[in-house]
C-alpha cells in the first residue's frame, strides 16, 4: 500500500511541523494539543514500518490506526480552542498559528483518504470499530 | 428515611373545589419531589407535594410550586411556525411544518451523509421522548450527531462515572446522605438548586447534629452559610484542591489497603499523581488556608462514613471529570462506597437529564452500552432488529463539537428540542452565527430565544399534558401522568417524534415501522428488554407500580423489586471489558482508549483509579480583563426561565440580571449598590446593577445565567469562553476573565453648583454622589471640575428562600 505510506508519512511530516511551531506554548490548550499530537506522531513512527506488510495493515497497526484517527479528532478541537484563546488574547501568536490550521485541515483530508482507501481494500465492517466515522466515506 | 414528618407544600389558584388531582412528579430540579397536580376543567389550577413520597414528603421548591402558571401563559404556541421566504416565521399546519422537516431532512442525508442531522435535546423531558430519540438518531438517521443540554448540566457525572467504575449511575443515593456522618458538597450550591434536599439535610442535622457538612465553593453560597467548614478555593483549582487533600489522606494512613487491593487498580500511578501537592502547595493555588486544609483531611480521613456530592462548580469547571475522579478517587483508597451511608453522589442538574443518558439519547447507546463494542452494537441490532452495520459505532459528539461541524458546513439540519441554546449556551454570539447558517428546528412550547434562527417551530406539550417517566439524581424512576390534554394544535414531544419517524418511513430489516410502539407506556415496555441485564435494568418496573411503590431506584429486576438503594453493594465495578460502558478515555487528553489498551489495564470488576494531572483554566484574568467571571444559577429560577419567568410571583422576586461584585472590588472602583456598571470579556459585554457583598471572593464576579433576552444585555453567555472539558466536553462556564467599567454621565461643576444642587439634579443622595467621586462631605466645590454621576441604580438585594430556617 504504497499510497498508505506516502499518506501516513505526510502526516508525520506535519506533525512534526505543528510540533515545531506551537512547541514552546505554556496555554493549557496548546499543552493538551502537543499532548496528543506527540502521542499521534509516536503512534505514526510505529504504524510506518507496518504498512510494508499491507495484508496485516489492520491486525499489526491497528490500535496504532485507531489511535492516529482519534487523536487527529482531539488535536482538531484543541487546537480550533487554542486559536479562539489567541484570538480573545490579541496574542501575537495568532498569524502563525491560523497558518497551521490549514497544515491540520490536510491532515484531516489525507486521513480521510486513507480511510476511503482502507475501506475500499477491507471493507467498512473491518474498519468500522477502527476509523471514526467523520473520517469514512459520506455514504456511512 | 431522613423527614421525620410530612409537610404539604401547596399553591392552588381556583374557584371552589378542584375536579381532580393527578400523580405526578416535579419537573424542575433533580431532586425528584413526588407531587399530585390539581385540575378543574380541564385546566391545571396547582400543586401540591406527594406526602407520601420518600423524597420529599409532600415539600416542594419554589419553582416546583409555582411552575404550573407557564401552563396557562397566554403566549403558549399553538401551531408550528414556518419562515417564509421574506424571513418572517408564519403559521403553518403541522402537515406543512412536518413535512418540510421531512424533506430538509431527506435532502440533507442525500447532500451531506448520515452524520448532517443533530439532535439536540433536552434534560426536561420524559425517559420515553430521549429513548425514541436515541433509536432515531441510531437506527434511522445513523447520526453520531445526538446531544442534549444534558452536556452543559450531566456530561461530567457520566463520564467521570465511566472512568472510575465502569458504567453511569451514581453509586450513591439520597438514602447514604441521610445515613452519613460526613458531607462534602463539592461545588454544590444545594440550598439554591435542590432545596427539598438541602432541607432533608438540615432537618436531620439539626435533630442529630450528623453530618459534618462540608461545602466547597468560592462563593459564600446560602450553602456554605450553613457548613461547618467552608472551603472558600480560588476558581479553577478543584483538583490541587482535591489531589492536596488525597496526598495528606495517603500521609497520614487513612487508606484502606486491603480495599484497594482487592477491589481496584491503578494505585501507585494515582499516588504519583498527587506527590507533588504538598499541603503547602495545595494551600497556595487553592488560596485555603492550610489549617483548614488539615481540618478537611482530618473529617475526610476519619470518617467511616462519607457521602460526596457534586454539581456545576464541579461539572462546569476546568478539570472538570478530573475533579470528579478525584472524588471517587478519595472513596476508593478510604473504601467507603457501597455501603450505608457511603459513596460518591454525582448529581444531575435537571429533573431527567440522567434519564437521557440511561437510554442512550445522549452518549452512549441505550442501557449503558459501550458504542465501540461491537458485541453491545450486536445486541442493540438484534433488539432493534436492524443489521449491526447500520448502527454507527464510536465516540458520541457533544455540542461544541457539533458547533464545529456546523461551521465547517458539515451539518445541514440542526433539530433543538426543549431547550434554549441561545441564551443557555457559551459565548452565544459565535453560536448563533453558527446555528443562522443551518436549518434549523425548534420545538418547545414558547417562542424562546432561540426562535431567532428557527425555520420551523414545533409547538410542544408542557409538564402536566402528557404521561411518561423521569430520572432523577439518585436513579429514581418517576412517573408522571397526564392531567390535560395539551391545548389544541399542541402536540407532545413523543408524538412529535414518532410522527416523524412514521413520515421517514424508518423501517426495521424485515420491514416492519422501525418504531413499533404508540404511547409512552408501551414505549417503556420495549425500553425494559432493552435494559435487561444491563446496570440499569428496570425489567421489573411498570408504570403502576412507579405510582405504587413513589419511584423506585434502578436496577429494578426480579432479585431487586423494590430497587436498589445504592450501587457497588458487592463490590463488583462493570468494569470488565465486555460489560463495561467504555473503553475509558485518557484521563489527561480525553483520548478514547482502543479495546486492546483497555484490555491490557485487566480492570475484571475492579474499580479503577486514575492519575490526576493538574490542567488550569485556558483563560485566567489579565492586565486587560483583571476579573473571574462565573455564572450560576438563583434559586428563583430555572435555566432560561422559559417557564419561570412565566410565574407571576418568581418574576416579580427576580425580575433582572444582576453582578456579584466583593464589596473590596466595588469599593475600588468606587461603585454604589445597585449601580449599572458594564460587564465585559473579549467575546461581548453585559449591562447589569452591581450587587455588592462578599459572596464573591475579591476579583470575581458572578452573574446569573437566566437572562438571555435579545431585548436587553443581560445575558451572562454574551461573556462566557466556549473551552470544554477534555473528556465530558461540558463547557467551562464557571471560568472567563472579564472587566467592570462603570458607565457614568460626567457633569462640569459651575459656580453656581454645590453637591446637592448635582445631587438633586440627578436624583441620587447626596452620600452616593460622595461616594461615586471619593470625595469627603465638606468638599470645596471648583468650577469646572466634572464629577462623575452614576447613571442609574436598581435594587437588586434578592429575598432568601430558606424555609428550612423557620424549622431548625
Amino acid at each position: 500500500m504504497a499510497e498508505l505510506t506516502i499518506i501516513f508519512e505526510a502526516l508525520w511530516a506535519n506533525a512534526i511541523k505543528i510540533e515545531r511551531t506551537i512547541g514552546e506554548a505554556d496555554n493549557p490548550l496548546a499543552k493538551l494539543c502537543l499532548t496528543v499530537l506527540r502521542e499521534q506522531k509516536q503512534q505514526l513512527e510505529r504504524l510506518l514500518p507496518k504498512l510494508a506488510d499491507e495484508g496485516s495493515i489492520l491486525t499489526s497497526g491497528k490500535q496504532a490506526l485507531s489511535i492516529v484517527y482519534h487523536d487527529d479528532e482531539l488535536i482538531d478541537s484543541y487546537f480550533r480552542s487554542w486559536l479562539r484563546h489567541l484570538k480573545w488574547s490579541e496574542d501575537p501568536f495568532l498569524p502563525e498559528a491560523e497558518r497551521l490550521l490549514t497544515v491540520l485541515e490536510e491532515t484531516k483530508s489525507r486521513l480521510t483518504e486513507a480511510a476511503s482507501l482502507l475501506e475500499d481494500r477491507y471493507g467498512y465492517d473491518a474498519v468500522k470499530y477502527v476509523i471514526p466515522a467523520f473520517y469514512m466515506p459520506i455514504h456511512h | 428515611m431522613s423527614w421525620i414528618d410530612e409537610r404539604v407544600d401547596m399553591n392552588v389558584y381556583t374557584q371552589g373545589d378542584i375536579d381532580r388531582w393527578v400523580y405526578s412528579t416535579c419537573n424542575i430540579c433533580s431532586v425528584g419531589c413526588g407531587c399530585h397536580i390539581a385540575v378543574k376543567d380541564n385546566k391545571i389550577v396547582g400543586i401540591r407535594g406527594n406526602a407520601a413520597h420518600p423524597i420529599n414528603r409532600g415539600r416542594l421548591g419554589p419553582k416546583g410550586e409555582n411552575q404550573w402558571y407557564a401552563n396557562n401563559s397566554t403566549d403558549r404556541l399553538l401551531t408550528p411556525l414556518v419562515r417564509n421566504a421574506s424571513g418572517e416565521l408564519e403559521p403553518a399546519t403541522w402537515d406543512e411544518a412536518m413535512s418540510l422537516i421531512v424533506r430538509k431532512t431527506k435532502e440533507t442525508l442525500a447532500q451531506k451523509g448520515a452524520n448532517s442531522v443533530a439532535i439536540y435535546s433536552t434534560g426536561q423531558g420524559h425517559l420515553e421522548d430521549y429513548y425514541t430519540i436515541g433509536k432515531i438518531g441510531r437506527a434511522g438517521l445513523h447520526t453520531h450527531l445526538l446531544d442534549a443540554n444534558t452536556r452543559l448540566c450531566t456530561a461530567t457525572t457520566e463520564f467521570c462515572l465511566l472512568q472510575s467504575f465502569g458504567a453511569d449511575g451514581t453509586p450513591a443515593s439520597y438514602d447514604d446522605v441521610d445515613e452519613t456522618d460526613v458531607l462534602m458538597l463539592f461545588g454544590h450550591n444545594l440550598a439554591e438548586t435542590g432545596t427539598v434536599l438541602f432541607e432533608r439535610v438540615l432537618q436531620r442535622k439539626k435533630r442529630t447534629g450528623k453530618p459534618y457538612l462540608i461545602v466547597v465553593d468560592p462563593r459564600l453560597t446560602p450553602t456554605a452559610k450553613e457548613a461547618d467548614l467552608h472551603l472558600q478555593l480560588y476558581p479553577g483549582t478543584n483538583v490541587p484542591l482535591l489531589n492536596g487533600l488525597i496526598r495528606m489522606i495517603v500521609k497520614a494512613g487513612r487508606i484502606d489497603e486491603a480495599f484497594i487491593r482487592n477491589y481496584t487498580i491503578g494505585y501507585d500511578a494515582m499516588l504519583a499523581s498527587v506527590e507533588e501537592w504538598t499541603p503547602e502547595k495545595s494551600a497556595e493555588a487553592t488560596g485555603i488556608p492550610l489549617a483548614q486544609l488539615e481540618a478537611a483531611a482530618e473529617a475526610l480521613g476519619q470518617t467511616s462514613r462519607l457521602v460526596t456530592t457534586t454539581l456545576q462548580g464541579t461539572f462546569q469547571s476546568a478539570d472538570a471529570t478530573t475533579a470528579c475522579v478525584d472524588i471517587n478517587n478519595l472513596h476508593l483508597i478510604r473504601g467507603l462506597i457501597g455501603k450505608p451511608g457511603c459513596g460518591p453522589l454525582h448529581m444531575a442538574g435537571q429533573p431527567s437529564s440522567s434519564a437521557n443518558r440511561t437510554v442512550g439519547g445522549v452518549g452512549t447507546y441505550p442501557a449503558h452500552r459501550n458504542p465501540q463494542n461491537p458485541k453491545h452494537l450486536q445486541e442493540m441490532a438484534r433488539l432493534w432488529n436492524v443489521e449491526e452495520r447500520v448502527l454507527p459505532a464510536g465516540p458520541e459528539k457533544g455540542i461544541e463539537d457539533q458547533l464545529s461541524l456546523i461551521e465547517q458546513g458539515k451539518v445541514g439540519l440542526f433539530w433543538n428540542i426543549g431547550t434554549n441554546p441561545l441564551v443557555s449556551l457559551p459565548n452565544r454570539t459565535r453560536v448563533k452565527k453558527a446555528l443562522e447558517s443551518v436549518f434549523v428546528v425548534v420545538q418547545d412550547p414558547f417562542l424562546t430565544e432561540t426562535a431567532a434562527v428557527a425555520d420551523v417551530i414545533l409547538p410542544a406539550a408542557l409538564w402536566g399534558e402528557k404521561e411518561g417517566t423521569m430520572e432523577n439524581a439518585d436513579r429514581t424512576i418517576n412517573l408522571l401522568r397526564k392531567a390535560v390534554d395539551p391545548p389544541e394544535g399542541v402536540r407532545s414531544d413523543f408524538d412529535i417524534l414518532l410522527d416523524f419517524a412514521r413520515r421517514m418511513d424508518f423501517r426495521d430489516k424485515d420491514g416492519r415501522p422501525l418504531i413499533g410502539y404508540d404511547s409512552p407506556e408501551a414505549c417503556f415496555e420495549e425500553w425494559k428488554a432493552v435494559s435487561r441485564g444491563r446496570p440499569c435494568d428496570m425489567s421489573g418496573i411498570t408504570y403502576d407500580k412507579l405510582e405504587r411503590h413513589n419511584g423506585l431506584r434502578w436496577p429494578v429486576t426480579e432479585e431487586a423489586p423494590l430497587g436498589t438503594p445504592r450501587l457497588y453493594a458487592d463490590l463488583r465495578f462493570r468494569t470488565e471489558a465486555d460489560d463495561a460502558q467504555s473503553y475509558t478515555k485518557d484521563q489527561f487528553t480525553g483520548r478514547p482508549l482502543t479495546a486492546s489498551e483497555y484490555a491490557e489495564l485487566k480492570p475484571d470488576g475492579r474499580a479503577i483509579l486514575h492519575p490526576t494531572r493538574y490542567s488550569p483554566p485556558p483563560e485566567q484574568p489579565t492586565a486587560s480583563y483583571p476579573f473571574w467571571l462565573t455564572t450560576g444559577r438563583l434559586v428563583w429560577h430555572w435555566h432560561t426561565r422559559t417557564k419561570t419567568a412565566r410565574s407571576p410571583y418568581l418574576q416579580a422576586i427576580a425580575p433582572n440580571a444582576y453582578a456579584e461584585i466583593n464589596e473590596e472590588d466595588a469599593e475600588a472602583l468606587s461603585l454604589l449598590p445597585g449601580e449599572l456598571v458594564r460587564i465585559s470579556s473579549p467575546r461581548g459585554w453585559i449591562e447589569v446593577p452591581a450587587n455588592i457583598g462578599n459572596a464573591v471572593q475579591k476579583g470575581l464576579i458572578f452573574v446569573p445565567f437566566h437572562y438571555g433576552s435579545w431585548d436587553g444585555h443581560q445575558a451572562a453567555n454574551e461573556l462566557t469562553a466556549d473551552f470544554v472539558d477534555p473528556l465530558s466536553k461540558q463547557p467551562t462556564f464557571k471560568q472567563s476573565a472579564c472587566k467592570i467599567e462603570k458607565i457614568r454621565h460626567s457633569h462640569a461643576l459651575t459656580r453656581e453648583d454645590t453637591l446637592q444642587t448635582v445631587a438633586d439634579h440627578y436624583r441620587i443622595r447626596l452620600d452616593d454622589l460622595l461616594k461615586a467621586n471619593r470625595l469627603k462631605a465638606d468638599h470645596a466645590v471648583q468650577a469646572g471640575q466634572t464629577l462623575e454621576i452614576p447613571i442609574s441604580a436598581a435594587n437588586v438585594t434578592l429575598p432568601a428562600y430558606r424555609p428550612y430556617l423557620k424549622q431548625v
